[in-house]
């Protein structure tokens, strides 16, 4: 018994010797190809890794590739016709057309698809990131360690916001499923919303301790990286979209269920996610302030012994051309932004009778953003008792007989004529928007004698001319292009500056928003919110709120009522952001994307004579109707076969 | 009578581990570019100041393992009177574990670069393998010799990790071969715009005179979910040839033909369209039977004609489908050896006189070119040949 149970140990250590010995033998994994464990064996390729998380960041304010730059009513671009590729047409104006499908969406970033960002990817980049990070261990600092594990969750929740915000309820990713794990493992549903924004929120809260202050972000080499600052901003951000009507209780959703009987929209309203959008602004500002964060004020040393009127107009021009300047949160640097600043700058002198083919102004303003510029005394021109009086408003189509006088020549060439639109506006008009006889101050001419000034006539240097790219309304902007480029008549340069994600007064304008929601205009924090209104409207050379419309408007009492002054707040976003890709989220957020269906129009571009191109014309040939579909974009239909647990956005 | 008879049957079990090519050996180690710059991110006053990031191409796979075939072969050798001889072999396979791409992985994964992959599939495969053969001699002058083969196989996928297709059960490859296309089903070109309007939207730019294709899932879009599988395998299910060789006397003549079945080709749109580039020849069947604004036939064979390349046409569809069978009497000749008598003279070993036709005949319902030459038939043709010829030896 004994000698049969001593053979039987030895027989199985030699089946296990065997055993192993064979293992080995076959284990033979090749030297030279990289794998995931390679590239965390140092800090250098750790930090290539973390800069692959970033890669993903969505293209803010590429004319290509983010949606919100000309998806909306802001701008408008004539159709490239196959044949002539020369004048392009950029992809978001696809979706201002409203040619959006389910089988192959426009900037689908669910599958990284047709001008998307494959974010699940870059989410899963994350994950991978924060698993791996810990065990680099050759060159690693321990504190850089832990700024970049802060960072990689930062990012993990920007791309669950940025998916959040087009898609409505998605699912949480906040560890990555095993390649391995089975077909039912892997098909996820979509998470109610309110569990998505606080899961963003809590991750966000998580990463902020370990960020950077904006001041110890080493501009040279580093802006554009997260810190906190850009953490509280988003918080506010994604709290006040939360609060706001779309999807806070909004009943167009209520049905909206999943397979599990989950109700994927919040089912009422809460008032109280205003009051936490308040509180999110409220520590984001104070953060800022804390950081020396201040709206742009200077005078580019150009102006300084020009007219005040071009002193100002060149200060508003900086807010986002003087690149990382004290008012700029977060600016995005992953892209260049020549191909923006070529699009969008009128030719503004003619060059021995030909043109300068390598300025396009094709990205531009409709004549919708023309008119809801206020009136020079800061309020809209419909309201204006000044513009009521002197039939300026009915008059806005027509030709003003008078030349300009006065201060009006630092505004509108003299001795020219144009319309009485153009007349009397606030100066972010003059700064914001190039227009037909618009004096163009900046931009290699810096003296009132020598400013150049736009002609947006046909055949005219500014305008419409076949054989180069052209402006479809006879407007361009002045907005997003650098002051101080400068323009010959054969050359252009252009100086970088990065798009503005988020700037202080945004963050201010979410906080109006967010307290007039909350509490009204008379509530504990109205103080502070005229404060910031006013201070957006100081800068910007306009009295403020109260004062304007008591003095100047129809309607002197529209400040003192919530619904008024909601539309005060949002006119003056609208305004003050004009341009820069926010006017797309926020009419969704705000539940009027009927606001899309005012059919864009624009002057008669075709037209030689003032006569002939003063008339008012639609800039598209089919009628634009967008329906309540449109709020959120639709998951491919092929997503759907593949995962059957989602369910399709409403509409679509 | 029965010289000859052997009855044959095996039963085995295979392993294939040649799963991946020979770039993906190690397949079940992770795999990444460490410089890939599309992933890269750049920071700084001038956004200039960064490193191009890191991709993953493969995922690390430990659960890979080889493909398992489990084969069934029945066989008979028949030997008749010496002369005849018939081989026939059925085999039935059916291979589990293999090694396919997950399709049911949804993008929320996350996943970058190959798709992975499980050995999820099962499949069968079954056929048969005929020979027959007769030899004869019946005299010292008169001989014979027949031969002919069939082959038949079919395959069929019984798992196949696919998306669930509850509005479109025709997109499951499970039940279909191997080989099997899925293509849009072609109802006719549309008349005029009116017809246009009335119907579901396709691709591209269309206009009348182009391919309508029929909605199945009725959505109101032609689309992928709108794919069935169409025609036959793209490689034969059937394969045979026969042939004979006589002598008699100082003449000998021989034929084979040879044929293949139960396969489809699909003309090539692109490589057979006129005008493109403009200079691409217009073949003589489309000049005839085209789609044109004074001959607007909905059934013609060619759509309407245009310069460029029409993406709306240019689907795998039903419409070029073609039925690729055919038969071609590959060769026949016919010789003559001068008799040994006369050989002596000219003090010769042998001499044969001889004529061999390749490609004589070939019978299909395919006419615009060989069909052996697929879907293009601006390629170099399958040739028909005549030789005369004269074999000495001294």
């Amino acid at each position: 018994m004994n000698r049969i149970f001593k053979f039987k140990i030895a027989l199985l250590l030699m089946i296990m010797a065997s055993g192993f010995g064979a293992c080995d033998y076959l284990e033979i994994a090749p030297d030279n190809v990289p794998t995931i464990e390679y590239a965390f064996n140092n800090r250098y390729n750790a930090q290539r890794y973390l800069y692959t998380c970033y890669s993903f960041r969505p293209a803010i304010g590429d004319l290509d590739y983010d949606p919100a730059m000309g998806g909306a009513d802001e701008t408008w671009q004539y159709i490239s016709y196959s044949g002539f590729n020369i004048y392009r047409t950029f992809a978001p104006a696809r979706v201002a057309r409203n040619e959006q499908t389910v089988t192959e969406p426009l900037f689908n970033h669910w599958d990284g698809r047709n001008y998307g960002q494959a974010l699940w990817t870059g989410i899963r980049n994350c994950n991978i990131f924060l698993d791996n990070i810990p065990n680099v261990k050759v060159d690693m600092i321990e504190t850089e360690r832990t700024r970049w594990i802060a960072e990689a969750k930062f990012l993990k929740a920007y791309y669950h916001w940025y998916l959040l915000r087009m898609y409505g309820p998605i699912p949480i990713m906040d560890v990555n499923l095993p390649i391995s794990a089975s077909v039912s493992e892997v098909k996820v549903w979509r998470q109610p919303i309110d569990d998505v924004v606080e899961y963003i929120i809590s991750l966000l809260n998580d990463a902020i301790p370990d960020l950077p202050n904006a001041s110890e972000i080493m501009e040279s080499s580093e802006a554009g990286r997260a810190d906190k600052l850009i953490a509280y901003t988003l918080i506010a951000d994604i709290r006040l979209w939360a609060a706001s009507p779309l999807v806070n209780g909004n009943s167009r959703y209520r049905n909206m269920v999943d397979n599990r009987g989950v109700a994927l929209f919040p089912q009422s309203e809460d008032p109280n996610k205003w009051a936490l959008a308040v509180q999110a602004c409220d520590s984001a500002i104070i953060k800022c302030e804390e950081q020396r964060k201040e709206l742009y004020t200077q005078v580019e040393a150009h102006t300084l012994t020009q007219h005040p009127v071009f002193q100002l107009q060149s200060t508003l021009r900086q807010v986002i051309g003087d690149r990382w300047n004290s008012e700029l949160i977060w600016g995005s640097t992953n892209y260049s932004n020549s191909t923006l600043q070529q699009y969008v700058t009128p030719r503004i002198l003619q060059r021995n009778g030909n043109y300068m083919n390598d300025l396009m102004p094709v990205w531009v303003p409709t004549l919708k953003m023309v008119e809801l510029f206020y009136s020079s005394r800061g309020v809209p021109i419909d309201e204006d008792t000044e513009w009521r009086d002197n039939s300026w408003y009915i008059d806005r189509y027509n030709i003003r007989p008078e030349t300009p006088t006065g201060d009006e020549v630092y505004l509108i060439k003299q001795a020219e004529k144009t319309v009485y639109l153009h007349y009397n506006r606030e100066p972010r008009f003059y700064a914001d928007i190039a227009f037909d006889k618009g004096i163009y101050f900046g931009n290699g001419y810096y003296t009132f004698a020598t400013a150049q000034y736009c002609n947006f006539l046909n055949t005219q240097w500014s305008g419409f001319n076949p054989g180069t790219g052209y402006s479809v309304t006879g407007y361009a902007t002045k907005k997003l292009h650098g002051f101080t480029n400068s323009q010959t008549a054969t050359t252009h340069t252009v100086e970088y500056f990065p798009f503005p994600i988020y700037r202080l007064a945004d963050l201010y304008l979410m906080y109006a928003e967010a307290v007039n929601e909350a509490e009204g205009p008379d509530g504990p924090n109205s103080a502070k919110m005229f404060a910031y209104l006013n201070e957006i409207r100081q800068r910007a050379g306009l009295e403020d709120v109260k004062e304007s419309w008591r003095k100047y408007s129809t309607k002197p009492e529209k400040p003192n009522s919530k619904e008024g002054l909601r539309e005060i707040i949002r006119r003056e976003r609208t305004i003050e952001l004009m341009f820069e890709g926010k006017r797309f989220w926020d009419l969704r957020r705000w539940d009027k994307i009927d606001e899309l269906n005012d059919q864009p129009k624009g002057w008669k571009i075709e037209g030689e004579t003032p006569d002939d191109f003063y008339k008012v014309s639609r800039v598209y040939d089919r009628v634009i109707s967008f329906t309540a579909k449109d709020y959120f974009f639709p998951i491919r239909e092929y997503d759907l076969y593949v995962n059957d647990n989602l369910v399709q956005n409403y509409g679509w | 009578m029965v010289t000859n008879l052997k009855l044959k049957s095996t039963y085995g079990l295979a392993g294939n581990d040649a799963v991946g090519d020979n770039a993906t050996r190690f397949f079940f180690l992770s795999d990444v570019s460490m410089t890939n710059s599309s992933r890269g991110a750049y920071f700084g006053t001038y956004a200039n100041i960064g490193y191009p990031g890191i991709s993953i191409n493969r995922y690390a796979n430990d659960l890979i393992t080889w493909e398992t075939a489990r084969k069934t072969n029945l066989s008979l050798e028949l030997g008749l009177l010496n002369d005849i001889d018939l081989q026939a072999e059925l085999y039935y396979e059916k291979r589990d574990n293999i090694l396919m791409e997950r399709a049911s992985i949804p993008t929320s994964m996350g996943l970058e670069g190959e798709t992975p992959k499980a050995n999820s599939g099962e499949a069968e495969a079954n056929g048969v393998d005929i020979s027959l053969n007769y030899k004869h001699s019946f005299n010292k002058d008169l001989w014979l010799q027949v031969m002919s083969n069939y082959t038949y196989a079919h395959s069929k996928f019984l798992v196949f990790e696919e998306p669930a297709y509850p509005n479109a059960p025709w997109k499951s490859s499970v039940g279909y071969s191997l080989g099997q296309t899925w293509g849009y089903i072609a109802e006719r070109l549309f008349i005029d715009e009116e017809d246009i309007r009335n119907s579901p939207t396709q691709f591209g730019t269309y206009m009348a005179g182009d391919i309508k294709y029929r909605d199945l899932n009725n959505d109101g879009k032609i689309t992928e979910m709108d794919m069935a599988p169409i025609g036959y395998p793209t490689t034969p299910e059937v394969v045979y040839g026969f042939g004979a060789s006589a002598g008699w006397k100082a003449w000998d003549f021989s034929f084979f033909f040879q044929g293949l079945a139960r396969e489809s080709f699909w003309i090539n749109y692109t490589d057979t369209s006129p005008f493109i580039n403009g200079q691409r020849a217009l073949l003589q069947a489309y000049a005839d039977d085209h789609w044109s604004e004074d001959n607007r036939n909905e059934y013609a064979l060619w759509p309407r004609l245009s310069p460029s390349v029409v993406e709306n046409n240019n689907k795998t569809s039903t419409w070029f489908m073609r039925d690729g069978s055919f038969l071609r009497l590959k060769e026949v000749q016919l010789g003559y050896s001068l008799p040994e008598s006369l050989l002596k003279k000219i003090a010769m070993h042998s001499l044969r006189v001889y004529f061999v036709g390749s490609n004589v005949l070939t019978f299909s319902k395919f006419k615009l070119w060989d069909p052996e030459m697929g879907g293009n038939g601006f390629k170099y043709p399958v040739q028909r040949m005549y030789q005369m010829g004269l074999q000495l030896n001294f």
